[in-house]
């Protein structure tokens, strides 16, 4: 898995790349909370190149989507590849986070 | 046909990814869709985090892991036995999916997705182990698929049945590329073919095997091959090789066909 961060000047994209699971998992969560304690409020998270991801990955979107929004913030989510959409819909996430078709339009949510 | 494969792991995370290759590898064997296969990857990682997590309480043992996949032709039945204290999962209480993100605990999604991905989950707790099985049916694509581009001429006769027809020497770089034809016409869902050899003048070990593993991928998948239309030459190397033993050898395509519909 790779983490690439882009600090925009509002929201903070982070672009997720390849498998997610529980070894590498908690190297998400940092990348995440990383931007919160910077004081960062409006993260996107693209997830169009995950090939996987298994509930780990999920645990920490969920995780620090919730610090966000204890501080009117969010994590929201850009094109999730259709896999990613499957498991988002079957723990019912897809209710849960703002899920965009595109990252431009992720981004331009907040 | 039944296959069995095993693997296994010392209880430490970084094995989650080997397991994933392990079982996405027989998925596609027993002819799975990506689908189907993401999720036996997604149970059996589930799973296993879940041992090494909870049941060996983190890693620093030397504890084990072992999984036994049996492969059917579309249809993965995937256990898993560990030795760590006894734990059954079937049960907890479901995990509520409607509920608001505020209330929601970061956990408890593993169990749920095997439950909601696989054919079927029981759990036993035999000697002293832990043992889950977890079966994975597919369907069986029922519409004709269209035809993978070939280098060879292939054409769909009566009932469905592929006939590909190579032309030349079947030597090693020939014979490679009808393993790599024939593989793409069995991914794309054919599985009754028919190679029509009237047209090749030598084969050689290499095209011997691309035949050959054609015929286990097929018979993986509850499919069938037959030969036609061998040369004299060439249907001596089939008999000095034994290979005539391992395949259907019919004199004209029709009769072929006829065979791997019938098989």
């Amino acid at each position: 898995m790779n983490v690439n961060v882009s600090e925009m000047r509002r929201v903070v994209l982070i672009e997720v790349v390849g498998r997610v699971d529980s070894t590498n998992a908690s190297k998400l969560g940092d990348s995440f909370n990383e931007q919160i304690d910077a004081g960062r409020k409006m993260l996107v998270v693209d997830l169009s190149r995950v090939e996987y991801m298994s509930s780990a990955g999920l645990r920490e979107m969920v995780a620090a989507a919730k610090k966000l929004r204890n501080d009117n913030g969010d994590l929201r989510l850009a094109s999730p590849s259709p896999r990613v959409q499957e498991v988002l819909e079957l723990a019912g996430l897809n209710m849960i986070f703002q899920v965009y078709p595109t990252q431009v339009e992720a981004v331009g949510s907040f | 046909m039944v296959e069995e494969r095993r693997l296994t792991i010392p209880a430490v995370l970084s094995q989650i990814p080997v397991i994933c290759g392990f079982v996405a590898e027989a998925a596609e064997s027993t002819g799975l869709d990506d689908r189907a296969s993401y999720h036996c990857q997604m149970a059996l990682d589930e799973w296993c985090t879940n041992i090494i997590e909870h049941g060996f309480g983190g890693e620093g043992n030397s504890a084990n892991i072992e999984i036994v996949l049996r492969l059917e032709p579309v249809q993965l039945t995937m256990t898993v036995i560990d030795d760590g204290p006894p734990f059954d999962p079937t049960v907890l209480p479901e995990a509520d999916t409607s509920r608001p993100l505020e209330d929601r605990e970061p956990g408890g999604l593993g169990w749920f997705f095997i439950v909601k991905t696989m054919s079927e989950v029981k759990y036993a707790y035999r000697s002293n182990r832990n043992v889950l099985t977890m079966v994975k049916r597919g369907e069986r694509a029922n519409a004709m698929p269209e035809l993978a581009p070939s280098p060879f001429p292939v054409k769909l006769v009566d009932d469905g049945v592929l006939v590909m027809s190579p032309v030349g020497r079947l030597d090693s770089f020939v014979g490679r590329k009808l393993e790599d034809a024939l593989q793409g016409q069995i991914e794309q869902g054919h599985n009754r073919i028919v190679v029509e050899m009237k047209d090749v003048t030598y084969i050689s070990s290499t095209g011997l095997k691309a035949l050959l593993n054609a015929l286990r991928r097929l018979q993986m998948r509850g499919g069938s091959i037959a030969l036609s239309s061998l040369m004299p030459r060439v249907l001596e190397t089939f008999q000095m090789s034994g290979f005539d033993s391992l395949f259907v050898i019919k004199p004209t395509a029709q009769d072929a066909a006829l065979a791997v519909t019938s098989a």
